[in-house]
């Protein structure tokens, strides 16, 4: 499951999964799931 | 005028009651809770009624090792582009660490840890002139207790009607408020 994202629109609130393209951009941001030290490794 | 004195005897007025009980020095502009999100959204809430904001922040994350950091945004769009400077300056008890960084991708407002609750005030000037939008931090880390202070902001002389803050690794739940500072 994608992580939300919380959406505050002049007071309009909607807080929704990401969709792929929002998941992409967050992707190449760096962003990552976990605790990046905590974050198997092989 | 912000400030009015009333005297013995004085009626209250529905508009007295509006311009002085309504509205003090911070004039509330939206709010929201917010669960497991990686990132906080708001549009359309910098216009020409105030100057200056203050934004009241607090969450729980759910990992550490990253930075909380700022965007402004503009139609519904984050700026991202390199744009951003700050300086901070971190205390952890024992020592003082400081930094510069010029042309990043995001300004650092704070850092998180694994399960932590967090506090923090940024107050955010001219967000929407066009002139550099200057914000700035203090972060409460919630392990520790250890302060933050960041100083920065965005150099494009840009006007911006929203905001963005997120969360390098993992997601936060917590709560906000946005506050317009009243001018008069």
């Amino acid at each position: 499951m994608k992580p939300k994202t919380h959406i505050n629109d002049g007071g309009q609130i909607i807080e929704r999964e990401m969709t792929e393209k929002e998941y992409a951009a967050l992707i190449e941001s760096g962003w990552t799931e976990t605790t990046p030290e905590e974050t198997p490794t092989e | 005028m912000a400030v009015k004195t009333f005297t013995t005897g004085e009626v209250l007025t529905a508009a007295d009651t509006n311009t002085y009980l309504n509205n003090g020095g911070l004039v509330y502009i939206t709010g929201a809770s917010f669960s497991a999100v990686t990132e906080v959204l708001l549009d359309n809430v910098f216009t020409a009624t105030y100057r200056d904001y203050r934004f009241v922040f607090d969450c729980q994350s759910s990992a550490g090792g990253a930075i909380f950091g700022f965007h402004v945004r503009s139609g519904g769009s984050t700026i991202s582009t390199n744009t951003y400077q700050h300086s901070t300056l971190f205390m952890d008890g024992t020592s003082i660490t400081t930094a510069r960084s010029t042309t990043q991708p995001a300004m650092r407002v704070g850092a998180n840890d694994t399960n932590a609750y967090h506090g923090m005030t940024l107050d955010i000037f001219c967000p929407q002139l066009a002139q550099p939008t200057r914000v700035t931090s203090l972060f409460n880390r919630g392990i520790g207790y250890q302060p933050e202070m960041g100083f920065g902001g965005n150099t494009n002389s840009t006007a911006y009607d929203g905001m963005r803050i997120y969360v390098g690794s993992g997601t936060m739940t917590g709560e906000y408020v946005l506050y317009g500072c009243r001018k008069a």
